[in-house]
């Protein structure tokens, strides 16, 4: 089971640039950077993570610290915690959270309470690899790395069983792939019960949903849209830390409309996004959206804000058009009622599908990622799919199947 | 869309609708301007004389044999333009330049295609704008060239390049190219394809709005224009700013032009090819490089419907190919616009590639240091949306389609393994039973020189060889 969710604490008055001045160092984490204070690559039950501040006109500055995990929450923090710990006894962690307002117990217990009691749970959010662990994706990307080098090497096999035989060969013998084909994969299929629910559960929000559109559509049309362009400095500090790999990461911070009506509607849209994505986009894909890792919305706990996460294969740019072109409805659901956005209908219709104020808004609305994290930068969602399917199809063969039609997705 | 075709008209530069074929040689001189008087005075001086081709000059008569067309880069139009220069109101890519840190990484040039390499264009602001010779012979060319920027007392020439078209119009790998180009939606030409051929005006016809400014774009809105203040335009030469009412529409009938001198290793690639291919069914040489470009070397389409006479060469859109058996999932044509196979949904497909077409000019360049290559230009109205999406979104980037550890074969930046990334630098053609993957392969194509131009209509020419002095005669800006 994964889980996504953010860590938002406030930052005491005048302490952001203390915070910042201690992410900087290590822009970008993975197995391989040598600067990885917070130990990530050590965190096995860790997919993503990222680390950005934000700051807001009555409560001053936040840092936001993103988990995308393998299993509860309470395990991965603890999890967290104990790697600090061996790597220099809490000490970082400590400093970077004694910047933070109400942290007042300074032991890795306390702190432990303190995370805790700030964790947000998200609205609605996506997650490609349905079920897979992180040790999962990275088996089967070390499956798929043995047969591409067996079919790469050498003399081409004469046959396709010759093929097959080689690779089977090669995966039992390569000390990478040390028991392959003992991991079971969980599969994508939704149990019947959860599905039922999620069914009920659409139905109502979806019916919330038509009402509050409706009681709505008036302060809907009336609302203000900014269209100013973004800010050239906020652009640059956000263009300067994408594109370091084929992977990116985004996080954006929006103001809300706080009144009940349009608070309840953007509570239905949630819904209705969240069960339609447990029914519905359980392979791999979002719809025609082939790039998204982890993403995920969530609001601050005095619901003023609205935190948009996302780890995305490609460019940033083109992350945002396959949104505007691909996905409008669906983000108009969860990014309508927030305020500046531009214009939208029925909060389906209109807003992100205009494409350079859309685009434009969503820079505008973006922090500069401090620090991230990235468990499998070899692979894009799209490689993760195939892996999954090829190490599927060759534990068949080793049992005896005959179909080697898998040779034409290596 | 207005019902006069755009293609003659009086206030788009020559440049944008004609590749000038009869002229085949051509002079470019980048230039910085020193005297922002002094040089509006010969940019008034060149308008009044025509010297400043536009579109309505059709191909040139025998007695003509020289073309000039003028753009300037984002450095240059703030010194023209002074307060009038409105940072916001243009591309932001144009904006910063294309040689700031961050732009190098979204265009990958980094590594062999590092600015720190070039020949030109490295120093950001050093040039101000392109003056382009296009005529007969490369000595009229240069010859004009020379004429027109020594008579500038305003600007120095940075650097200058030559550049030339092959018959054939063959890039330097020998191959043919400009065969597939957006064709502007009623225009002349777009009419005709229309009616012989819907199929390739389906992949091929684009809303002017596309690729030139003040109309309407894919989306049925007209494009975001760069705008100036009002109070430089006495006269009123320029039309109100669409989106900002008290300010003037500096982009109208001008669009972004996109300069860039990419070296090709011509006897490397074919070097390279031999050494490859087995020479056994269908294995050469030529057959890989085709497999690299994307299309056949005469210009005809890797796909083809056997039922179709004759041969097609750019009505397909890779659908019947989704493996890419025929034409390669990540050869050069097909990240370059990936037609109806973006995603599953064909119509969808095309709904986004349209939106990431470019208008292709290029020639051929042959430096004094045994050189060769392509000097890339294209037209867009967008910059980021346009030629940076496609070379970053599609040909550089190493996930394209389902792919792994490769970039483009022809364009691509190759780079070494870092921040838990492989080493990129591989080529995967699919077969049957199973692909064929090249590993190690080199780099054929190096970035030597490049920047970001604004290519004015002649009206907004006119516009800013008087800015000077409009401002001196209303102090009160
Ligand atoms: C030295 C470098 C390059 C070489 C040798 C080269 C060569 C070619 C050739 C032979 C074709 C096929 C003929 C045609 O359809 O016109 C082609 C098409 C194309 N190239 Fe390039 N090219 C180069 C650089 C670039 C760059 C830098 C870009 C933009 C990022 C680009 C974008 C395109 C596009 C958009 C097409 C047409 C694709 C289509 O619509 O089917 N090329 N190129």
């Amino acid at each position: 089971m994964h889980n996504k969710f953010t860590i938002v604490t406030p930052i005491q008055g005048g302490q952001q640039g203390k915070v910042q001045a201690l992410l900087k160092p290590c822009p970008y984490v993975c197995a391989e950077t040598p600067d990885d204070p917070f130990g990530f690559a050590r965190i096995e039950t860790l997919h993503f993570a990222s680390l950005s501040t934000f700051d807001d006109l009555e409560n001053g500055w936040s840092l936001v610290f993103e988990h995308n995990i393998d299993g509860s929450i309470e395990d991965h923090i603890d999890n967290v915690l104990t790697v600090a710990e061996t790597l220099d006894g809490g000490a970082f962690l400590l400093d970077l959270y004694s910047n933070s307002a109400q942290f007042k117990a300074h032991t890795l217990d306390g702190l432990r309470d303190y995370m805790l009691a700030h964790v947000i749970k998200p609205q609605a959010g996506f997650i490609s690899a349905v079920g897979m662990t992180r040790d999962q994706i990275r088996l089967d990307a070390r499956v798929y790395e043995v047969v591409d080098e067996e079919l790469g090497s050498g003399a081409p096999p004469a046959t396709s069983d010759a093929a097959a035989a080689r690779v089977l060969k090669a995966l039992d013998t390569d000390p990478q792939t040390k028991g392959w084909d003992g991991v079971a994969d969980p599969g994508t299929k939704l149990p019947i019960i959860p599905k039922i629910l999620s069914i009920l559960a659409a139905l109502f929000h979806g019916i919330a949903f038509l009402v509050l559109v409706l009681v709505n559509l008036v302060r809907e049309r009336t609302a203000d849209q900014d269209s100013a362009r973004p800010d050239p400095d906020l652009r640059r500090s956000l263009e300067k830390n994408e594109d370091l790999i084929s992977t990116n990461h985004m996080i954006s911070v929006v103001y809300v409309h706080t009144d009940a009506g349009r608070q309840l509607a953007k509570r239905a849209g949630f819904g209705l996004i969240r069960n339609l994505v447990t029914l519905i986009f359980r392979n791999s894909f979002l719809g025609e959206i082939n790039t998204i890792h982890f993403a995920h919305w969530s609001y601050t706990k005095d619901n003023r804000r609205l935190i948009f996460v996302s780890n995305y294969d490609g460019s940033w740019r083109s992350y945002l058009d396959d949104f505007t072109l691909k996905a409008s409805n669906g983000l108009n659901l969860a990014w309508a009622h927030s305020i500046g956005f531009p214009k939208t209908w029925a909060m389906l219709w209109g807003g992100a599908s205009k494409g350079p104020e859309f685009i434009d808004y969503a820079r505008r609305s973006m922090v500069p990622t401090l620090v991230w994290y990235h468990a499998y930068p070899s692979v894009s969602v799209t490689n993760i799919a195939r892996n999954r399917k090829l190490r599927a199809a060759l534990i068949k063969s080793k049992n005896g199947a005959k179909d080697t039609s898998w040779l034409e997705i290596v | 869309m207005t019902e006069t075709d755009l293609t003659s008209s009086p206030d788009i530069q020559g440049i944008f609708f004609r590749g000038y074929v009869k002229l085949d040689q051509a002079a470019y001189g980048f230039f910085r301007v020193t005297d922002r008087a002094l040089f509006q005075d010969w940019l008034s001086g060149m308008l009044k004389e025509g010297a400043i081709t536009s579109a309505k000059d059709k191909q040139p008569a025998d007695n003509v044999v020289n073309r000039m067309n003028i753009a300037f880069t984002s450095a240059g139009m703030s010194t023209l333009l002074a307060a009038g220069y409105i940072a916001e109101s243009y591309d932001h890519s144009f904006a910063a330049g294309m040689v700031v840190p961050e732009r190098s990484r979204i265009l990958g040039d980094t590594e062999a295609n590092d600015p720190k390499n070039w020949d030109w264009g490295a120093k950001q602001d050093e040039i101000h704008g392109v003056l382009m010779s296009f005529a007969t012979s490369k000595d009229i060319a240069e010859e004009r060239l020379l004429a027109a920027l020594c008579q500038v007392n305003g600007a120095d020439c940075v650097h200058r390049t030559f550049g030339h078209l092959e018959d054939d119009n063959r890039e330097p790998f020998g191959f043919k190219d400009g065969v597939s180009q957006p064709i502007i939606k009623g225009t002349k030409r777009a009419k005709k394809v229309a009616r012989e051929n819907p199929d390739e005006a389906r992949v091929s016809i684009v809303e002017a709005g596309e690729l030139i400014m003040g109309y309407p774009d894919g989306t049925g809105e007209i494009p975001r224009s760069p705008a100036t203040s009002a109070g430089l335009d006495p006269d009123g030469i320029l039309d109100t700013h669409p989106e900002w009412k008290d300010r003037r529409d500096l982009g109208k009938n001008g669009s972004y032009l996109v300069f860039r001198q990419l070296a090709q290793d011509t006897v490397g690639f074919w070097d390279y090819l031999s050494e490859t291919a087995s020479g056994e069914d269908g294995d050469t040489a030529l057959e890989l490089a085709e497999k690299m470009i994307g299309r056949r070397k005469d210009g005809e389409a890797m796909e083809q419907d056997p039922a179709k006479k004759p041969r097609d060469n750019n009505s397909f859109d890779f659908s019947k190919d989704r493996a890419g058996l025929q034409c390669p999932i990540g050869s050069h044509v097909r990240r370059s616009n990936n037609r109806a196979v973006n995603i599953k949904s064909e119509k969808l497909s095309l709904d986004v590639t349209m939106r990431h077409r470019i208008l292709r000019r290029a020639r051929i360049f042959d430096d004094d240091n045994g050189q060769t290559g392509l000097q890339f230009m294209c037209f867009n109205a967008s910059i980021v949306r346009q030629f940076e999406f496609v070379q970053s979104a599609w040909c550089n980037n190493s996930f394209f389609q389902g792919l792994q550890k490769e970039v483009d074969p022809i364009v691509g930046t190759h780079r070494p393994a870092k921040l838990g990334a492989p080493e990129i630098d591989r080529y995967t053609i699919p077969q049957e039973p199973y692909r064929k993957v090249l590993k190690k392969v080199p780099q054929f194509v190096t970035v030597k020189g490049g920047a970001y131009f604004f290519l004015p209509s002649l009206k907004a020419l006119q516009f800013i060889s008087q800015t000077v002095k409009a401002n001196a005669d209303k102090p009160a800006l």
